[in-house]
């Protein structure tokens, strides 16, 4: 229970011709965390031969989704029955035709987008040369004219202007735009003109080869942009209809194939010859048995498994196990990190001494209870919160449980005229408080010395008791210098003092300069832990002054009244939200910072056996 | 009567400088840490770690307010 999954390393060799049968079983088995192999003396595998037929259609899967624009998740149980198919072909031919369907469905919408895009810039160019009352013919070029159309700035100075040029022209004008027709030989003095007005020259090029008057055409024109319209509704429609109709089929297609392609990309995770496939990988110790058993059986005897113990340089894969209690909690250590294998999983610990720290910060009756009542309504409403409120329990029963301890109910004392008893009033007995605290404080960094002395035990005794044993040494020779020092014990301070620089030396000696740099750290986590004592005061505080205002409010009577209740619930609400949030995370933070640092190193690589991810496909 | 307003003013200034204090410390440790996070969601932990170290200054100066308030008494 303090330590993770114990493990085993698994070497199998096989005769290649049983490397499709073995991925297969290996994959239902979902116990192998597989070692990649990196090329050496021995070639990597190659994929079995479906892989490329696999990829290929998860491909077109995957594009027929995100051009159908799908979301959601739909669990992948049953395989090919769940997705409504007989076998790969089946899924693949059903893909192909799938993915044909959509194509023409986007050619159309693209086409017909086209189509409207040139329709409406047609309309609008045909609506100004309506306003300039010209048909449509006029603006082709001519042999003895210069035709310019377009739009320019400050028109109505530049008749003005082509009057100081020639008299051979015509202008037409609706507001900025405007129809130049100039005789050729003073075209190049018109552009000019119309150069300094900004001339901006239409482009005719999409109305082309019209004839006629321009509100004609442009009736014309409307009719087919509607036209256009129509079908692009519909294609969006027919798209739609395919990913409401195919949506579970393309989800499910896409999670069973990326499996099956794991499948079939596996042998590029072994070592291989001309002959025989080597696997390596780590099972957890209990399934080896089944596993040497499945291997001999699909094998007929023909490969070779080796189990073996976990060296040190190994870095195993780590599997938390946890008992269902304090399962929960590891959410908590995974936020910090994954204990190596050697390493003691703090787990347990976790769940001991966070509802502990919890309690205490918000010790209270009333607020206990809001936060249980919460946490039986929330998760139902949102599911997402499952594995915080199942965080949270323990932590708001510890409320209750120190809210009778310290006797307070929303911050009252004195309830309809009963005194509520109490083991310790936070209020009225700081000092107390404070020195609980630092007592629990105590403990709780002695247990996180008592761990790094365990995980020391890895490296020897020795190493242990300079690293770890010299802080309990530093410890009680502080306790000796005070105790001597307050005359509590007649010996001489001298030798408290002595012990107190041996047991330095001596943390020098286990931890090198950084042990000697943590000395007053050691002093300054316990002040830290008067934070229980201290945001504690801080909540019911508040709780007191939400409480002395709404009392003043009420007894004010009439309206007040009311305004003095609706103080007391939002003052409340405030309060149980600003302890939600300082409880969870001064709580998590001893353990993080006070804590783990005595015996924590984590880092750890996390188990995940092939065939896991069907596993997480089916939730 | 002058005597204890002045214990008050004292206490009152331990923490409250301090909680300044911490505030400013956590400011920056608090945005690298989003940061951080922003690229890394694994990093939340560390960056919940490091943004709270500077938080025991407030609680060194709710000791030091509380010790006041006890020598004046």
């Amino acid at each position: 229970m303090l330590k993770s999954e114990r493990m085993s390393k698994a070497v199998i060799i096989s005769p290649k011709s049983y490397q499709s049968k073995i991925v297969k079983e290996l994959y239902n088995l979902k116990a192998i965390h597989i070692l990649n192999h990196l090329k050496d003396e021995m070639d990597i595998g190659n994929p079995l031969p479906n892989a490329s037929a696999i990829s290929e259609t998860l491909i077109s899967v995957r594009a027929i989704i995100s051009n159908l624009n799908l979301e959601g998740d739909v669990a992948l149980r049953n395989g090919f029955r769940a997705i409504g198919v007989k076998n790969f072909a089946h899924l693949a031919s059903t893909v192909k035709k799938l993915q044909e369907q959509t194509n023409t469905q986007l050619e159309k919408i693209r086409q017909t987008e086209n189509a409207i895009s040139g329709n409406a810039r047609a309309i609008s160019l045909l609506e100004k040369i309506e306003a300039l009352r010209l048909p449509l013919d006029a603006c082709s070029p001519y042999k003895s004219l210069a035709v310019f159309a377009g739009d320019v700035e400050a028109p109505q100075t530049l008749a003005k202007g082509m009057q100081q040029i020639t008299d051979e022209f015509e202008l037409r004008q609706s507001e900025k735009t405007m129809a130049l027709f100039v005789a050729r030989p003073y075209e190049a003095r018109a552009e000019e003109l119309l150069a300094k007005h900004n001339f901006s020259e239409m482009d005719l090029s999409h109305i082309t080869g019209l004839k006629g008057e321009p509100a004609e055409q442009i009736r014309k024109l409307a009719a087919e942009l509607e036209k256009s319209e129509k079908s692009l509704r519909e294609a969006k429609k027919a798209i739609e209809s395919l990913g409401n109709k195919w949506h579970d089929f393309l989800i499910l297609s896409e999670k069973f194939l990326s499996a099956e392609l794991e499948k079939a990309e596996a042998p590029l995770r072994f070592a291989a010859s001309q002959n025989i496939i080597v696997i390596t990988g780590w099972v957890p110790t209990k399934y080896t048995g089944k596993l040497t058993e499945t291997i001999a059986k699909i094998t007929e005897g023909h490969a070779e498994m080796e189990v073996s113990k976990p060296s040190h340089d190994d870095s195993v894969p780590v599997k938390l196990a946890n008992a269902k209690l304090s399962k929960p909690y590891e959410f908590l250590l995974n936020l910090y990190a994954l204990p190596k294998y050697s390493e003691i999983d703090p787990t347990l610990f976790l769940f001991l001494t966070f509802p502990l720290f919890f309690g205490i910060i918000l010790g209270d009756i009333g607020y206990g209870l809001v936060i249980l009542a919460l946490l039986f309504y929330m998760p139902k409403k949102y599911p997402g919160m499952k594995p915080i409120a199942k965080i949270m329990l323990p932590a708001a029963l510890s409320s209750v449980i120190f809210g009778f301890l310290f006797g307070e109910i929303f911050g009252f004392e004195e309830l309809l005229g009963f005194h509520l008893p109490h083991v310790l009033s936070r209020i009225h007995q700081v000092r107390e408080m404070l020195a609980f605290s630092v007592f629990i404080g105590l403990l709780h960094i002695n247990l996180g010395l008592l761990l790094g002395f365990v995980n020391e035990l890895e490296h020897g005794l020795r190493k242990a008791l300079l690293a770890k044993g010299s802080w309990w040494l530093l410890q009680i020779s502080i306790l000796g210098i005070w105790l001597t020092a307050s005359g509590q014990i007649a010996l001489p301070i001298y030798a408290s003092i002595a012990a107190a620089i041996i047991s330095a030396a001596l943390i020098y000696m286990g931890e090198s300069i950084t042990g000697i740099i943590e000395i007053p750290g050691l002093i300054s986590n316990l002040i830290s832990y008067t934070r229980l004592a201290a945001v504690g005061l801080a909540s019911v505080g508040l709780a007191v002054v939400v409480n002395s205002f709404m009392e003043d409010f009420i007894n004010a009577g009439g309206i007040m009244a009311v305004a003095g209740v609706t103080i007391g619930i939002f003052g409340h609400a405030l309060n149980i939200a600003l302890g939600l949030l300082g409880g969870f995370l001064q709580s998590i933070r001893l353990n993080y910072v006070e804590f783990f640092t005595k015996f924590f190193k984590g880092g750890a690589v996390p188990y995940y056996p092939f065939g896991k991810k069907l596993d997480e496909a089916a939730q | 009567m002058a005597e204890a307003g002045l214990v008050a003013i004292g206490a009152g200034l331990a923490l409250g400088l301090s909680a300044i204090a911490a505030g400013m410390a956590e400011q920056q440790i608090g945005a690298a840490a989003v940061g951080a996070m922003a690229e890394k969601s694994e990093t939340f932990g560390r960056g919940l770690i490091l943004t709270v170290i500077p938080e025991t200054i407030v609680i060194f100066g709710f000791v030091m307010a509380f010790l006041i308030i006890g020598i004046a008494e």
